[in-house]
């Protein structure tokens, strides 16, 4: 659906991106996470077909972004950080505008402005002007206008800015359904605790450059972290010995570390440190969360 | 309905609005009518019509147009539009007449006053094209304000106060040319009052005599129609639609056949349209991104054999200013005698300095600072243009100014002398450019890696 290849992009003074590449499929969320200053703006707009890169090839649902940037523009919903609404417009008057701008016209164009109104929430909201809706809202209402035309891949730079928790929750509600319907989904962030429930993996980007080369998984996973009831130098050894096992961190008296193999691969590592002579106070399960995969990838791109 | 039309009408259009609108002129033209003497009723109508169409028309309707591009990206809702499916032609078309739509309600009445005032004095023919001059005028002079705006636009800026002015003048400019041409609606309204005073009603263009009012108002619905299309060219730039090679030629060949056709002979007229050329690649330069990355970009789909979609429109600028010169020598010998003071290198000697300028222009935006760069050439071509002759002339060295600018009275050795000059300056800021390139190559390739 997205795919990117070796794409650089100069600005005058200095390398936004260098050698990003990447694909995504339909149904996917990839969360975009990085530093300010990564390169995470340029890239969307990029994919977006707004900017040209310097290099590199990007195509959305087959369509080169150099070749034939219109065609790109109808599959794309591209929601900016800084967007603007028409404010003295209404709701409704704002998304039948978005809507024909996108070819939707006549009945289909009313029928797309009710599904979308009612799929942000704002069906009760319809006659209201852009001005008088809550900060959530006009970002509702903005989402809605980059779907309205429904299209293949939706790409959201800092979508849940200066949102409430319950209108995060909503946002991230709204990301999970349109990526059930088959859209590919990009969302930038450089605040992971909102990428966390909607996310399927992830694009780490530090000075224009992907770490990892390319997605990696989004947390999610499990790990065990393990306190003994007295120090032991033998720890360490005893479980770089052990196979599918990978030390994230430790020392004599604790460890934290990821097993392949689920929970059968749980046990039998406890059993193998019991039957070794490990005094095992704790043997607990922790969830990676998205900041744990990013600080990993961050640090293993320092590396 | 066009969709940014439509959308504009209704930010634009409102009851109350409409209703002010109407109540304000419906006033100014009863004081108008009641200050009038009663043999100079319909003079009044006429004069005051006029003057509130300039007003309302020629200035807002320009501000309004110029600013109908900038406002969007002031409003961060630009993006949003770039990825619209309209097409170029249709947001154009919206954004032309939509963004003015109020003006063009005031605008529409004070040219049925005009009509009314008119009318009264003079025949249906003679109204209806000095009306349909009057209202053609006010699209181009729209059409201007947003091309240039476009061109802002295109290099980054455009959204600062200045900018709007710089939109309004060029609106108002070119309300004014227009009015100048079809123009006649002053001589009109003159005749309207003092019917004694007879209209010229032929005009002498490319050698044919012909009906003074439908070619003045032909005349200006063609340059209408190239400030459209232009105003649609940068558009299609702007929301990234395939460019067509053949456009820069047409842009600047239209305005300079339009204007030659007032020439009196094959020289003069030749001159004039390179002069309006030349003109024309000068704001070309201006209005295209200059900057290391244009330049690497061009480079590297040169090399790829992919440059034709990319290529700067200045450049193809320069080889037809290039050819306008060869025409120019090529037209001499059929000089009249009140063109033989001149010589055929006129057109060499101006094209080399647009060299100049064009090497002035790639070396100051290839700085470090390269968002002064305008600015920085600008003054630069000012100094060499102005400063340079001025200090000539004081000296009483006049034969040097052509060390600094073309002298259109000059002879060959005048024009000799400006050719060489051109040349070696160009040459200079050329190779000053080409190291500054290699300096910010360094730069980009150390940030690179």
């Amino acid at each position: 659906m997205i795919e990117v290849e070796d794409v650089v992009y100069d600005y005058p003074t200095k390398r936004a991106l260098r050698g990003v590449r990447f694909t995504a499929e339909r149904g996917q969320v990839l969360a975009l996470v990085g530093p300010n200053g990564a390169g995470k703006t340029t890239l969307l707009r990029c994919l977006a077909a707004l900017d040209r890169p310097f290099s590199g090839k990007v195509r959305i649902d087959g369509v080169d972004t150099q070749d034939d940037p219109r065609r790109v523009h109808e599959k794309v919903g591209y929601l900016p950080d800084f967007y603007g609404l028409y404010d003295e417009l209404t709701v409704e008057q704002n998304l039948i505008y978005a809507a024909n701008a996108r070819r939707v016209t006549g009945a289909k164009a009313r029928d797309a402005v009710q599904r979308t109104a009612a799929s942000v929430g704002l069906d009760d909201r319809l006659k209201s002007r852009a001005s008088e809706l809550s900060r959530g809202l006009r970002q509702r209402l903005a989402i809605g206008q980059t779907i309205v035309h429904e299209p293949a891949a939706l790409l959201l730079d800092e979508p849940a800015a200066g949102l409430d928790p319950e209108a995060r929750r909503s946002l991230s509600d709204l990301i999970t359904g349109l990526a059930k319907g088959g859209m590919a989904i990009i969302v930038s962030s450089h605040i992971l605790a909102e990428l966390e429930d909607y996310s399927t993996a992830m694009l780490v980007m530090r000075d224009g450059a992907l770490i990892g080369d390319g997605p990696v998984a989004a947390g999610g996973g499990v790990r065990v972290r393990i306190v003994l009831a007295r120090p032991d130098e033998r720890l360490a050894n005893a479980l770089a010995a052990q196979a599918g096992i990978k030390v994230e961190s430790g020392d004599a008296s604790s460890a934290l570390v990821t097993l392949d193999g689920g929970p059968e691969a749980n046990a039998a590592l406890l059993r193998t440190l019991v039957v070794d002579n490990f005094l095992v106070a704790s043997f607990a399960e922790e969830r990676v969360s998205l900041e744990d995969a990013y600080m990993a990838a961050q640090a293993g791109g320092r590396a | 309905m066009n969709a940014e039309f439509k959308r504009n009408i209704w930010l634009e259009i409102s009851l109350s609005r409409i209703a002010l609108m109407t109540g304000v002129l419906a006033l100014i033209f009863a004081l108008a009518w009641l200050s009038a003497g009663a043999d100079d009723k319909a003079g009044a109508i006429a004069g005051t019509g006029q003057a509130l169409f300039g007003v309302i028309v020629g200035l807002w309707g320009s501000y309004k147009a110029g600013r109908s591009v900038s406002d969007e990206i002031k409003e961060r809702t630009w993006d949003f539009q770039r990825l619209s499916a309209l097409s170029p032609m249709a947001m154009t078309l919206g954004k032309l007449f939509g963004a003015t739509a109020y003006v063009w309600y005031g605008g529409l009445l004070c040219a049925g006053a005009y009509a009314f005032g008119m009318g009264q004095n003079d025949t249906i023919a003679n109204t209806a094209y000095a009306t349909m001059g009057l209202i053609v005028t006010g699209v181009f002079a729209h059409a201007v304000a947003l091309f240039v705006s476009l061109g802002a636009v295109r290099r980054g800026r455009g959204q600062g106060r200045i900018d709007s002015f710089v939109y309004t003048i060029a609106g108002i400019a070119a309300f004014q040319t227009a009015g100048a041409i079809s123009g006649r609606t002053f001589e009109m309204l003159r005749q309207a009052i003092d019917p004694e005073n007879s209209l010229q009603d032929v005009i002498t263009w490319w050698g044919m005599t012909l009906p003074a009012q439908p070619l003045s108002l032909a005349i200006v619905c063609a340059l209408m129609l190239w400030a459209v299309a232009t105003a649609w060219r940068l558009m299609r730039v702007e929301l990234q639609a395939p460019a067509n090679p053949l456009w820069f030629p047409l842009f600047v060949l239209v305005p300079a056949l339009l204007v030659a056709g007032s020439g009196g002979d094959i020289f003069a007229r030749v001159v004039m349209a390179y002069v309006v050329i030349h003109g024309l690649v000068l704001f070309t330069l201006l209005a295209e991104p200059k900057d290391i990355v244009a330049w690497r970009a061009l480079v590297a789909r040169q090399k790829s054999g992919d440059a034709g979609r990319y290529w700067p429109a200045a450049l193809t600028g320069l080889m037809v200013a290039f050819v306008a010169a060869l025409a120019i020598a090529a037209a001499f010998p059929f000089a009249g005698e009140s063109e033989s003071r001149h010589s055929a290198l006129f057109g060499f000697a101006a094209f080399a300095f647009l060299l100049r300028e064009t090497a002035i222009f790639a070396f100051f935006h290839l700085g470090a600072r390269q968002r002064r760069g305008d600015f920085a050439a600008l003054v630069t071509i000012a100094l060499l243009c102005f400063a340079g002759p001025a200090i000539l002339n004081i000296a009483n060295m006049h034969a040097g100014t052509g060390l600094f600018i073309v002298d259109v009275e000059g002879d060959q050795i005048s024009h000799l002398l400006s050719i060489a000059s051109g040349l070696v300056q160009a040459a200079i800021f050329g190779v000053l450019a080409q190291g500054r390139w290699k300096g910010r190559e360094k730069t980009v390739e150390a940030a690179a890696a």
